[in-house]
C-alpha cells in the first residue's frame, strides 16, 4: 500500500501547480506522515540559501546535507544548528568534497555570472554518489523577477581496476520567471525538467572524477538549457496561442479559402500547359 | 512530526480538498485518482471533500452538453441554482450536473428574468459571434440577473486544448461582468490562462488579469455591441501582452540567469580548473 501511495504522491507532485511546491510537499507529508522521508528524498524543491557564518559563504540546503533539522555546509564541514554526531564523509572524500565544491564554484561563475554552489558527496559500497547544486536568482530587471535552480545527483560507481568509472547523472532543472505588470496582470512561468544521462570515464588520479563529472554535467545543464528555452518559450506560448486567436478566425477561413482556390486554378492551369 | 501524531480529519479534508481544486485543466480525474489513494478514506472523501468536486467545476467554466442542444452550455457560480441543478439560459432549460462523471441529465424548463432578458439576449447573440470568431472550440454563456434599479449580465467563455497523450493541457477562461443602472454601466473582467506542460517534468504558466471599464447603455443592442467591442479589445490586447512578456522573459531574463557558453565561447577546460586548485594547494602548503 505504501509503494502505491508514494507513486500517487509523486504523480501528484507533477500535477500540482510548481509554485507552490513547498505548500503541497508539506500539506502531503501532513496527509501520509509514513511517506515522509521518502518525499523529501525524492520531491526536488527550490533550494535555499543559509550563511557559514564561520567561513563567511553562503550554501545551498537539501536533503543530502541535512541531518534531521540540521545541515552542513561545505565550506566548513560543519553542522548548522550544531549536532553531536551529525553524518559526515570519510577523510577521503571530504578532500575530493573541497577539490569538488572550488571546481564547480568556477564553473558556476564562467556559466552564471553570480549565484551559488554547493557540492556534497557521500560513500556507496563500490563508489560514492554527490549532489551538484547552483542557485541563480535574476536582479528583477524589466520587471520580472527570475530565479534558476540545478540539482545534479551522480553516481559514481568505481571499477574493480581503479583505472575507470561510471558516472550516473540525474538532473533536475527549475526555473521561476514572474511578472506582475498593467498590461499582462500577473504571469507566472515555472517548473522544473529532468533527464538522465550515464558514461564511462578514465581516472588517473582521484581530481580524475572531478573533471568527469564536470564534463557530464556541463553537458547535461547545456542539454536541458536548450530544452528549457524551447518548452517555457516555446510550446507553453504556443499552447496559449492556439487557445485565443487574435486575428478573426473568420478572416482566417476566408484567407484558406482564397489560397486553396489559386492553388486550385494554377493546377488547372498547368494541367492545360501539359502535352 | 512523529508517525503517530495524526492530523484530524477536518485538516485531512482541507489538504484534500486543496488538493482537488487546484487540478490543472484536464487532470481532475488523475488529481482525484490520487487524492482517493492517499486519503484512504471513501467515506471521509464523499462526505466531506465532495464540496470540492462541485466548487472545481464551477472555477473551471466547464463545458456541458445538453442532450437535446448542439450547443453546449457552462458550469459556473452564476448558474447554481442548488441542489446540484444548473440553468442554460439559451436553450431555457435547467439540468442535474454529476460533477463526477460531468453529465447533465433531467432537463426542465426554466423561466428567465424577463425585466432583464431582452438585454441578456443581445448580448448572448453578439458575444456568441464574438467567441466563434476568436475561440476555435471556445464555448460561452450569458446571464442576466435584474435587481430593484440595476441589472446584471455575466458573459464567460470558455476554451480549452488536452493533449495528455503529448503531456500537455491548457485553458483559457473569461469572465465578464457588467452592472447597468440608468443610462450608464460598469464592466469588470477577470481573464485567466492555466497551461500544464509535463513530459519528464512540470511546467506551468499561470496568468490572471483584471480589466475595468465604463459603458454608457442606450438600447439592448447597441449596449451589447459595445460591451463586445471593449471585450475583443481588452482580450487581444491581454494575448498581445502575453506574448510580449514571453519575449522578454526569453530575450532578457532567462539570457541573464544562466549563459549558453563561457564569455570565452568554449566550453570549461576541467583539466585547467583541477590543476590551478591544485597549484593553489601547493602554494599554500610552502
Amino acid at each position: 500500500m505504501t509503494e502505491e501511495q508514494l507513486n500517487r504522491a509523486l504523480d501528484l507532485m507533477r500535477r500540482l501547480p510548481p509554485q507552490q511546491i513547498e505548500k503541497n510537499l508539506s500539506d502531503l507529508i501532513d496527509l501520509v506522515p509514513e511517506l515522509c522521508e521518502d518525499l523529501l528524498s525524492s520531491v526536488d524543491q527550490p533550494l535555499k540559501i543559509a550563511r557559514d557564518k564561520k567561513e563567511g559563504k553562503d550554501y545551498l540546503l537539501c536533503d543530502y546535507n541535512r541531518d534531521g533539522d540540521s545541515y552542513r555546509s561545505p565550506w566548513s564541514n560543519t553542522y548548522e544548528p550544531p549536532l553531536e554526531d551529525g553524518t559526515l564523509p570519510t577523510d577521503r572524500l571530504r578532500r575530493l568534497e573541497i577539490e569538488a565544491n572550488a571546481a564547480f564554484d568556477q564553473y558556476r561563475q564562467m556559466y552564471f555570472e553570480g549565484g551559488v554552489s554547493s557540492v556534497y558527496l557521500w560513500d556507496l559500497d563500490h563508489g560514492f554518489a554527490g549532489v551538484i547544486l547552483i542557485k541563480r536568482a535574476g536582479d528583477g530587471a524589466r520587471n520580472i523577477k527570475g530565479c534558476w535552480d540545478s540539482i545534479h545527483v551522480i553516481e559514481v560507481q568505481e571499477k574493480s581496476t581503479g583505472r575507470s568509472a561510471h558516472y550516473k547523472l540525474t538532473s533536475t532543472v527549475m526555473l521561476w520567471l514572474q511578472t506582475s505588470r498593467p498590461g499582462s496582470g500577473t504571469m507566472n512561468l515555472g517548473g522544473s525538467l529532468t533527464r538522465q544521462m550515464e558514461q564511462d570515464g578514465t581516472v588517473s588520479e582521484p581530481t580524475s572524477h572531478i573533471v568527469n563529472m564536470g564534463r557530464l554535467v556541463e553537458d547535461m545543464e547545456n542539454k536541458i538549457r536548450h530544452t528549457l528555452n524551447e518548452i517555457y518559450f516555446g510550446k507553453t506560448k504556443d499552447i496559449v496561442n492556439g487557445l485565443r486567436s487574435i486575428q478573426p478566425l473568420a478572416d482566417q477561413k476566408q484567407k484558406q479559402a482564397f489560397s486553396e482556390d489559386l492553388a486550385n486554378a494554377l493546377q488547372k492551369r498547368q494541367g492545360k500547359s501539359d502535352p | 512530526m512523529a508517525p503517530d501524531d495524526q492530523i484530524s480529519d477536518q485538516e485531512k479534508v482541507r489538504i484534500a480538498s486543496d488538493f482537488i481544486r487546484h487540478a490543472p485543466p484536464g487532470e481532475f480525474n488523475e488529481v482525484f485518482t490520487d487524492v482517493r489513494v492517499l486519503l484512504n478514506n471513501d467515506t471521509l472523501l464523499k462526505e466531506g471533500v465532495a464540496g470540492a468536486f462541485a466548487l472545481y467545476n464551477k472555477d473551471q467554466l466547464t463545458p456541458v452538453k445538453l442532450p437535446n442542444s448542439s450547443i453546449p452550455s457552462l458550469v459556473t457560480e452564476h448558474n447554481d441554482i442548488g441542489g446540484g441543478r444548473f440553468f442554460d439560459p439559451r436553450s431555457k432549460q435547467s439540468f442535474k450536473y454529476d460533477h463526477l462523471r460531468k453529465e447533465a441529465s433531467d432537463l426542465q424548463a426554466w423561466e428567465p428574468d424577463a425585466a432583464v432578458e431582452s438585454w441578456r439576449d443581445a448580448l448572448e447573440s453578439q458575444f456568441t459571434e464574438y467567441t466563434a470568431n476568436h475561440y476555435k472550440h471556445g464555448v460561452c454563456a450569458v446571464f442576466g440577473q435584474s435587481r430593484n434599479d440595476s441589472m446584471s449580465l455575466v458573459a464567460c467563455i470558455e476554451d480549452h486544448q488536452f493533449q495528455p497523450k503529448n503531456y500537455w493541457n491548457g485553458r483559457w477562461r473569461s469572465q465578464w461582468c457588467a452592472t447597468l443602472s440608468g443610462g450608464t454601466g460598469e464592466l469588470q473582467g477577470t481573464l485567466r490562462v492555466q497551461v500544464h506542460y509535463y513530459e519528464d517534468g512540470n511546467v506551468q504558466l499561470v496568468c490572471s488579469k483584471n480589466v475595468k471599464h465604463s459603458l454608457t447603455c442606450s438600447n439592448e443592442v447597441e449596449t451589447a455591441k459595445e460591451m463586445v467591442r471593449l471585450i475583443e479589445e481588452s482580450e487581444s490586447e491581454y494575448q498581445l501582452a502575453i506574448n510580449e512578456n514571453y519575449q522578454t522573459m526569453s530575450d532578457t531574463t532567462f539570457k541573464a540567469l544562466r549563459r549558453q557558453l563561457p564569455i570565452t565561447r568554449s566550453k570549461v577546460d576541467w583539466e585547467k580548473i583541477i590543476s590551478y586548485k591544485i597549484g593553489k594547494e601547493i602554494n599554500k602548503a610552502q
